[in-house]
């Protein structure tokens, strides 16, 4: 099947169930080129409670988040975490992945990665299976600018992945 | 006041004057267009409502003839706690108001969603993938799956007799012995028996979760056959329960008793009839002193006693003695109830009008320490600020009960998230996530339990309409409990102010659905019936009606449509009738599109004022064979760089403009003159629109010495150019920076085109970049 077809497919039907009323298990990853720094800002934003959980069970059950005292050990965990599970092609070329930060903003997490020397691309493929290991229903919403163009991608775990095209 | 907004009326003449000359060159060269509807985005909403009648009046208000049906029940349960089973039977007595002969009563059957035959499954799209979670692929393929559904024993009428009735998933249809006629009755009985589904696996609005210790506690609701509604605008509403698409249920009196262990705590839709009877004479004097207890909450059952029974239960199992537990409720649309031997139960009371109504929570030791510090805080709190906007909160209790991962409502109870760590402390998402849901669940007592909106139709009116309220309430607990939200200083509300709707709004457009969408077939459900009608709401109140004509015309819709059914054009029309302020353009880009907003700053041209007449004014002249001195007295604006532009005009004031300083000193007294204002800079501003939202302009000019001012344009300032508006600014200071809706309140997608001199602004990105390397 398609991403396309995949993506139609969710669309049309709406896996929410009942209780998605009030708990979504959705992420949105904003990303822009910056020509002048050939860098590709990525901002990845996440429920903090999700990303908490995800941790947890990957690392260490005691892991708190934005309420406990070891954020420098769980910057680690999540800058692995993290780019272990974010993978970009700029024309068919790698992008190194630089961890930046992160901030806490009420109930979200942002996460702040930068692709490095990325020369002005026509295509971009995006593979984020960040959450896709907590929950079969996690969707990871994809926003990329690029040359004045805004094209999105909604991947899920069948489908993580989806190709961008900016010519 | 240094701004003159209503420039010298000589001045703007001769403006105007220059402008025609070019429009007229421009008009020859393109082709005739043809002809069209009335595509004004100003427009009435003549063919997207319907034409009020005698149910319904054109002022929003319920018609002449409104009628609504009635069902009152009378049920007896048992709850088997060792097997989750519900065991039930009722007799509803149907009363028809409409002006209708009903052949056939519709009654719903919810829990058949999750009958082995439902169809709910079928609808969501599936494809075969390569690999699946082995989990998945067990449920998907190999279980035979939850029996769930309701068991119907039997349908029978009041004296007896067996009644034919069809089931159509979750709807039954219901064959009376004759058809019912206009203001009569009809009496029948119903028996039937279902498995309560661990809504922990199911994610059901309903059912049981099982704690560590093995005891279950049971948040029970869509546990009886309901009636549907019959009303003047669906006839019989029987649109199938998919799953998603909340409920549209009718007014009526309960008579429930409901049988669990000897060893339960309970409470219920409705008020306890027999408090002495389940009650221990310690809880009775508990009860008494909560009643009287306005700002601590009261234990009825505290943690101790919860966990004894707890102990108890898991040591000795389930007892077989048994309690039953009656309520009756009258003028309610549904029932609920909350029963577990695990419960801590506690209340206070709260002054609604010159009520007392009591604030309860209940809720297993999980919830603790958030719960027993915040929750009937939370409710009570709620209440005051959703009767402040509403109507006084005419029921006697409403009650806030934890279940794990749950926001659901019911007249006066509803279930509620939000559990701490196992070691008791919590992040800040848990903390906020239950405040917010309780709230929530809460001031859905308002909207839809008492306004009474078809949720099956019209996810919005009950969840838009409350989450809008929602932050009101928000911010008023905060405010009232500073030390629940610090180190915040304001409720950090996630819905409701215009900028949170923005990244959904400016989404990929076949993403979207207008408001006016069914629940069901909405891409994100969120956003779509919750976030973006209450950030529509927020903005009427904050930026475009104002708080007093909103409050105003909010109340009088909740007052019209209390204990009634509502539709949208109901609250439109209200809206519009109370306050006087056209809002069919709003309701028609914010309900019935997916337009969005995008408001700039496109250009500035600044002028000059002389007595020298400008090149333009000549070549008008030499066309229509005119000269100089065939003109009246004339003030002429001259562009910045422009051919007739020099730099002395720079230092020139209105003084030195001869033809002015004729005119005033031949028509104007000197006191006269002195009064007059002396804007000698002039502007010519032109805001564009490349979103579909006709918004205000909220235009906010600042001067060469650093003070400013706001100047708001109605959004009617669209009505004759849809893309771009020119403005003449005449100031006594000159203009260095223009900035379109400084705040953020309307909800502009792209903000990057709001200032002139454009502004460079870093992003988000390279903003926190900097901070980092800062640090």
């Amino acid at each position: 099947m398609s991403w396309q077809k995949a993506l139609l497919f969710l669309l049309l039907a709406g896996t929410l169930s009942s209780l998605q009323r009030h708990k979504f298990y959705v992420s949105t990853t904003n990303m822009e080129y910056n020509i002048q720094a050939t860098s590709l800002e990525i901002i990845c934003t996440l429920f903090t409670d999700d990303l908490e959980a995800v941790l947890r069970q990957r690392y260490d059950p005691k892991i708190k988040l934005d309420h406990g005292d070891n954020r420098t050990q769980n910057e680690i965990y999540i800058k692995k975490y993290v780019l272990g599970k974010l993978s970009l092609l700029a024309d068919q070329k790698q992008v190194p992945l630089e961890y930046i930060g992160l901030a806490y903003e009420n109930d979200q997490v942002k996460i702040y990665v930068e692709g490095r020397e990325v020369n002005d691309f026509n295509t971009l493929f995006v593979s984020n299976k960040i959450l896709f290991d907590l929950s079969s229903e996690q969707q990871n919403i994809i926003h990329v600018k690029h040359r004045a163009q805004r094209k999105s991608l909604l991947l899920f775990n069948e489908n993580p992945n989806g190709l961008l095209n900016f010519n | 006041m240094n701004f003159k907004w209503i420039p010298i009326a000589i001045l703007t003449l001769c403006f105007m004057a220059v402008l025609p000359a070019q429009a007229q060159e421009q008009e020859a060269e393109q082709p005739r267009k043809p002809g069209h509807y009335n595509n004004n985005r100003f427009k009435q909403l003549y063919q997207e409502f319907s034409t009020p009648n005698q149910y319904r009046s054109a002022n929003g208000a319920p018609g002449p003839a409104y009628y609504q049906q009635q069902a009152d029940y009378d049920m007896t349960l048992e709850l088997d706690d060792a097997t989750a089973r519900i065991y039930g039977e009722e007799t509803i007595t149907y009363t028809n108001n409409s002006p209708d002969v009903l052949e056939y009563l519709w009654v719903q059957l919810d829990q058949n969603k999750r009958a082995r035959d439902s169809k709910s499954p079928l609808i969501e799209a599936s494809g075969a993938f390569p690999a699946e979670m082995t989990g998945n692929f067990v449920g998907k393929y190999m279980g035979e799956g939850f029996d769930g559904g309701f068991k119907i024993d039997w349908v029978k009428d009041a004296n007896g007799r067996p009644l034919p009735h069809m089931v159509n998933r979750t709807m039954m249809r219901v064959e009376m012995p004759n058809p019912l006629a206009s203001g009569d009755q009809f009496e029948f009985s119903i028996k039937w028996w279902y498995n309560v589904p661990d809504h922990t696996i199911d994610r059901a609005r309903s059912g049981y979760e099982v704690y560590d210790d093995g005891n279950k506690g049971f948040v029970i609701a869509q546990f009886y056959p309901r009636m549907a509604v019959y009303s003047d605008v669906e006839g019989w509403q029987n649109s199938q329960f998919w799953g998603r698409d909340e409920f549209a249920l009718p007014f009526g009196d309960f008579d429930v008793s409901i049988t669990v262990p000897a060893d339960h705590i309970m409470d219920a839709t409705g008020v306890l009839v027999n408090r002495k009877e389940v009650f221990s004479k310690e809880m009775m004097r508990r009860f008494e002193r909560a009643t009287q207890s306005f700002d601590t909450p009261v234990m009825i059952v505290t943690q101790a006693e919860a966990e004894a029974a707890a102990a108890n239960g898991v040591a000795n199992g389930i007892p077989t003695a048994k309690k039953t537990w009656r309520f009756k409720a009258e003028m309610v649309r549904d029932f609920g109830f909350a029963t577990s031997r695990r419960f801590i139960w506690d209340m206070m009371a709260v002054k609604i009008g010159n009520r007392d109504v009591m604030a309860v929570s209940m809720y297993p030791p999980e919830g603790n320490p958030l719960w027993e510090d915040w929750s009937t805080r939370l409710v009570a709190s709620t209440l005051e600020s959703y009767s402040r906007m509403t109507f006084d909160y005419p029921y006697h209790k409403a009650i806030s009960v934890h279940a794990k991962n749950q926001g659901m409502e019911y007249p006066m109870i509803c279930w509620n998230y939000g559990r701490p760590d196992k070691d008791g402390t919590y992040s800040e998402r848990t903390k906020y996530g239950m405040f917010g849901v309780i709230i929530h669940e809460v001031g859905h007592n308002f909207f839809p339990m008492i306004v009474n909106s078809d949720e099956r139709q019209w996810t919005w009116m009950d969840e838009g309409i409350n989450t809008f309220v929602q932050y009101v309430a928000e911010q008023d607990f905060g405010a009232q409990y500073p030390e629940a939200i610090a180190p915040n200083l304001v409720y950090p509300s996630r819905r409701g102010p215009a900028k949170s709707i923005v990244s959904y709004m400016s989404g990929d457009q076949d993403e979207l659905a207008p408001i006016m969408t069914k629940g069901l077939n909405t891409y994100n459900f969120g956003a779509n019936g919750y976030s973006k009608p209450a950030t529509g709401l927020n903005i009427l109140r904050t930026t475009l009606m104002g708080k007093e004509l909103f409050d105003y015309s909010f109340k009088t819709y909740a007052q019209r449509w209390m204990f009634k059914h509502p539709t949208p054009e109901d609250f439109f029309r209200t809206m519009e009738d109370a306050s006087a302020i056209d809002l069919d353009w709003f309701w028609r880009a914010w309900f019935y599109t997916t337009d969005y907003t995008d408001i700039g700053v496109k250009e500035v041209k600044k002028y000059y004022v002389t007595s020298k007449i400008n090149s333009q004014m000549k070549a008008m002249m030499a066309s229509r064979g005119m000269t100089e001195s065939d003109l009246p007295s004339l003030v002429y604006l001259v562009e910045e760089g422009s051919e007739d532009f020099d730099e002395s005009m720079r230092t020139q004031t209105l003084n030195d403009v001869v033809s002015l300083q004729e005119y005033l000193m031949d028509k104007m007294t000197p006191e006269e003159r002195a009064a007059l204002k002396t804007p000698n800079y002039f502007y010519e501003v032109t805001f564009e629109k490349p979103g579909g939202i006709p918004m205000p302009i909220i235009a906010e000019y600042t001067y060469a010495d650093g003070t400013s001012e706001r100047v708001t344009y109605p959004a009617q300032i669209w009505r004759l150019n849809d893309k771009s508006v020119g403005k003449v600014v005449a100031s006594q200071k000159e203009i260095v920076k223009i900035v379109v809706d400084p705040d953020e309140e309307t909800a502009d997608i792209d903000t990057s085109n709001n200032s002139w001199p454009k502004e460079e602004k870093a992003g988000e990105f390279q903003t926190f970049k900097n901070n980092i390397k800062g640090q």
